[in-house]
């Protein structure tokens, strides 16, 4: 390892270790107004200073949310700088990501024709950083206008193939795949290429979870709500295999129902893990069980790895569960929810 | 030394004077209350209704004073306050009074802050030269003031084929001040695009008309004669409450007395035309008691020894000689004795002061320390004050036996050879003088172990508790066992004789271990009992051969804790040491300064330290052993001159 990257690795355990607790959640949760929370979050949190000026007594919902998003950018920023680890290709996976996540919202919107939407969805603080112009994107009013934003990036290759039908609707699922299946590649390679040793593996071993668990939740979704076939399944996946194998992952998605499909699950290095997998369980605890179970690899990756890169890699996932904890509480709040629903909700591993 | 011997005490008597019992009952100031036994007859009840005095009581603590008056320390039978009616009237003037005053305050601060808002709103628009009013009173076009968040200020550009235009005149780093404006026609639109970035309105006072320069200068003056218009308020108001002020002291006092006095009352039991109050009076203030109680009419007092009650849990006061008296406050912190059950303050007094004196030795420093403790208690009544005085003396006596006066080890040396001593009585600082300390650390632990075990069986003898007086690990057979290993060791260790024979094994050793094992079933069978095994027996034999085995590992390390008496002796002729090696690197001047803010150190954090681990002792070591600290403190019962009342 580069023993000059060790300070990066001591500065995000120290960043991780202001971490909102259960504490902080239970908090939260007992706020009656969205401006308490963001009160709360102000005075007793570290995102203390992302409220910075603003006034918490009068301060929208979306706003909060966009101050969040900010929040967690930032910090990905400043421990990036901390030992300009910004030039090294690696370090810009935040940046892509979020590039691709602004590029599928707004197919989504357009698909949907309310691209006045996007707009106020739009995170303000992205527009200045993103590689393309997020505001002609908005402005897009068809895919090839869309196309045209992107025409200098590597999107471009990637969706300039892609047809729309006779309406003009791009399938949003092919974007889908194929623009992740880019940054799950690019990750890979750039991970190979640009790191050695024990933290390559570890990085390697964190990014296979990520891609396995896109698929997993994935193909839960596509069983559970339209009961596809593993042939269809496995077409609109990434075409990765991470710690699962390719004949396991032809069963799960062979499966003839969700409950079968977590019988399998349970057999596989991740569902031996989870203890709270039961057949006929509802999505939104799936999903959860399996972010949790993400945090506590990306937890046990951050404690025991010396290795910059996969911190980095860690704490921005577990910043990222943080800050989706925080806008779910918020959005209980707005619909008047009780704090044991909020509760279930939460990802606290 | 013991705990108080207790009287039960049945006061009754006409309801009409349950009251003035109460009042009895207070100035005696020995009587504890409680409740009294259940009683199922028809017609038995509770004094009932809201207390009459707490409606006037919460008006005269709400009365708004600032921090001038402190509610207590008068008498609540001052003749001035006793008639109950000229209290309220002359309450209700005073109230009225501050009243308005505040409400003419309070109208003049409202008008000061909505100025100073407009003031605030006014400093955004200082970049703008027109006049607010105009624009206001445009004919095609609307507008709007506020705020943008920066962040959202980029999404602007998105917007700009729309009829609408936003003016920033000013940005606080989180938010661009300013307005937006659009035809008329248009203006929901716009409404509807800046509520989607955020953006904040702010109505602007409708007093505003010129230029935001004139405006502000206009508020300014307005503001300065509003502070000055309130303080003179303020003034006129504060010489009142002066006026005042020791009148709504006694009124509070009073009210306060009556209003406690009522709520005492919930102790009670009536049927029909009468009364009955129970507590508990120290055996010794009985007579002072009955006296006090005799002046009453028609009230009949009956008393009984404490120990005839069953219900109850008798409350408990310790009683201690002036030397124990401050160490009752380690003893009330671990819990008090039962009733009829032993008060360890002599031991923890006696102990405490030997163990602190031993570790902490220094003959200068120990007279500082109780020169500050008794400071201390007279000054504030703390008891740790009382404790500091004493543990300070036994410091100075083992710090003359040590030969230290603040860290100078040879100052004595004169002393001892006046008195025909060859040097000093313990050299903590030489070699050889290491082991005996440690072993004597140790053998003080013995002996503290072994006292504690022999007031546990004691006790338990006492309280008819066989088991544990007889077979528990800190009754009999403990005690055969731990003083024969301790015997065996030592003389193996010092002596090089073994006794550890095969007879004495198994009679001094293997026997109380078993008897220990099989405690349970041998104490049902001396004490007549038919003894039932719960849970198997696998776990009874699991349970307790893991119990016994902790029995054991706890002798071994309860008596080691003991060395680190010895070991704070070297730690504090340590930290000396360094102390006089720095003074002697210290230039010529600052070397007695380096002596005194060492000495001072040293003082602070060692004394803490050892007195927090003599405390360990204490409560691991000895109080673990025969002390259950149950009991319930006596109170009697008082008026509480607390402004909290609910």
């Amino acid at each position: 390892m580069n023993a000059s990257k060790n300070a990066t690795v001591t500065r995000v355990r120290a960043v991780y270790g202001k971490r909102l607790m259960e504490k902080d959640y239970n908090e939260l949760c007992t706020r009656k107004r969205v401006a308490e929370a963001a009160e709360y979050l102000k005075r007793s949190t570290y995102y203390g200073d992302a409220f910075n000026g603003i006034d918490t007594s009068s301060i929208h919902r979306g706003h909060l949310e966009s101050l969040l998003q900010k929040a967690f950018y930032d910090r990905y920023e400043k421990l990036c700088d901390f030992q300009q680890l910004s030039g090294e290709p690696f370090y810009n996976f935040l940046l892509i990501r979020t590039e691709i996540r602004e590029l599928l919202k707004a197919i989504l919107y357009l698909n949907n024709e309310k691209e006045d939407v996007y707009i106020e969805t739009l995170p303000a603080f992205f527009v200045k950083k993103a590689t393309f112009d997020l505001i002609e994107l908005a402005k897009a009013k068809s895919f090839r206008e869309m196309l045209g934003v992107v025409r200098n990036t590597p999107y471009y290759s990637i969706l300039s193939g892609i047809e729309t039908d006779k309406n003009g609707i791009v399938p949003y699922t092919v974007c889908e795949v194929a623009l992740r299946s880019y940054y799950m590649s690019w990750l890979n390679n750039t991970a190979r290429e640009q790191f050695r040793g024990s933290g390559r593996d570890e990085l390697i071993r964190l990014i296979n979870v990520q891609t396995d668990i896109i698929n997993i939740i994935n193909a839960y979704r596509m069983k559970k709500y339209f009961g596809w076939d593993g042939e269809r399944i496995k077409k609109h996946s990434l075409p990765f295999y991470g710690r699962i194998s390719r004949k396991k992952q032809a069963d799960l998605f062979e499966s003839a129902d969700t409950d079968e499909y977590i019988r399998t699950l349970k057999t596989t290095v991740y569902g031996r893990q989870m203890d709270g997998l039961y057949e006929g369980m509802e999505s939104s605890r799936f999903e959860a069980e399996l972010y949790r179970l993400q945090c506590r690899m990306a937890k046990r990756a951050l404690r025991f790895s010396d290795s910059a890169a996969v911190s980095l890699y860690a704490f921005m996932h577990l910043c990222e569960v943080e800050v989706n904890n925080i806008v779910t509480i918020i959005e209980c709040i707005r619909y008047e929810k009780s704090i044991p629903y909020m509760q279930e909700l939460l990802v606290i591993s | 030394m013991s705990i108080e011997k207790m009287e039960y005490v049945s006061l009754a008597g006409m309801a009409h004077e349950l009251d003035r019992t109460l009042e009895k009952c207070v100035e005696s100031g020995c009587f504890h209350i409680c409740d009294p036994p259940s009683d199922e007859r028809e017609g038995v009840r509770r004094p009932e209704g809201e207390n009459p005095y707490k409606e006037l009581l919460k008006r005269i603590i709400a009365v708004d004073t600032g921090s001038m008056i402190e509610f207590s320390g008068r008498d609540p039978h001052d003749p001035r306050y006793l008639d109950e009616l000229k209290l309220r009237q002359d309450f209700e003037a005073a109230e009225q009074r501050l009243l308005q005053d505040n409400k003419e305050i309070t109208t003049l601060q409202d008008k000061k802050e909505e100025y100073e808002q407009a003031l605030m709103q006014l400093s955004h628009l200082k970049g703008m030269n027109i006049d607010v009013e105009g624009l206001f009173n445009c004919n095609h076009i609307k507008l709007r003031f506020g705020r943008l968040p920066n962040e959202s200020a980029v999404k602007l550009s998105y917007y700009s084929d729309k009829e609408l235009i936003f003016v920033s005149y000013d940005d606080d780093g989180a938010y661009k001040w300013g307005f937006y404006f659009a035809p008329k026609d248009k203006m929901e639109e716009a409404d509807r695009i800046f509520k989607s970035l955020y953006f904040e309105r702010i109505w602007l006072p409708d007093f505003l008309r010129s230029t935001p320069e004139k405006e502000t200068e206009r508020l300014e003056k307005l503001v300065s004669d509003l502070n000055r218009e309130i303080a003179e308020k303020q003034k006129t108001r504060e010489d009142y409450i002066e006026s005042v002020k020791d009148d709504l002291s006694g009124w509070f006092c009073r009210i306060k007395y009556q209003y406690d006095i009522y709520e005492l009352r919930k102790y009670a039991l009536i049927y029909k035309d009468k009364f009955v109050l129970t507590g508990y009076v120290p055996k010794r203030e009985m007579d002072r008691f009955t006296a006090i109680t005799d002046t009453l009419g028609t009230v009949d007092v009956v008393d009984k020894p404490a120990e005839n009650t069953r219900d109850q849990k008798v409350p408990i006061k310790l009683r201690n000689n002036r030397f124990e008296r401050p160490f009752s406050m380690f003893v009330e912190m671990y819990g008090l004795p039962s009733y009829g059950g032993f008060n360890p303050t002599t031991l923890v007094a006696i102990t405490y002061t030997l163990m602190f004196g031993i570790m902490f030795g220094d003959l200068g420093q120990g007279l500082v320390v109780s020169i500050i403790g008794f400071i201390i208690q007279k000054k504030t009544g703390n008891k740790l004050g009382g404790i500091l005085g004493r543990v300070g003396i036994s410091s100075a006596f083992f710090g003359l036996m040590y030969g230290s006066v603040f860290g100078f080890e040879e100052l004595l040396d004169p002393v001892y050879k006046w008195i025909g001593l060859a040097h000093k009585p313990i050299e903590v600082m030489k070699q050889e003088s290491t082991m005996p300390i440690l072993m004597g650390a140790i053998c003080i632990g013995v002996v503290i172990i072994i006292v504690s075990i022999i007031i546990n069986i004691f006790e338990s003898f006492r309280h008819k508790n066989l088991t544990e007086a007889v077979f528990g690990c800190n009754g009999i057979c403990g005690l055969v066992l731990f003083c024969s290993l301790l015997a065996g060791l030592g003389l193996m260790m010092l002596a090089d004789t073994n006794l550890f024979t095969l007879p004495y094994v198994l009679g001094l050793i293997v026997l109380p271990v078993v008897l220990m094992y099989f405690r349970e079933p041998l104490g049902c069978l001396i004490s007549g009992k038919k003894y039932k095994l719960e849970g198997g027996i696998g776990d009874y034999i699991a349970t307790n051969f893991f119990e016994v085995f902790e029995f054991l590992l706890g002798y071994a390390t309860n008596t080691l804790s003991f060395v680190r008496i010895g070991g704070f002796i070297f730690s504090h002729a340590g930290m000396m040491s360094v102390v006089m090696l720095l003074s002697e690197n210290a230039a010529a001047g600052a070397s007695p300064i380096v002596i005194i803010i060492g000495n001072l150190f040293v003082m602070g954090m060692e004394g803490l330290i050892v007195g927090i681990q003599v405390l360990r002792l204490e409560f691991y070591e000895v109080f673990s052993r025969f002390y259950d600290g149950d009991g319930e403190a006596f109170e009697p019962v008082a008026i509480s001159y607390d402004t909290n009342i609910e």
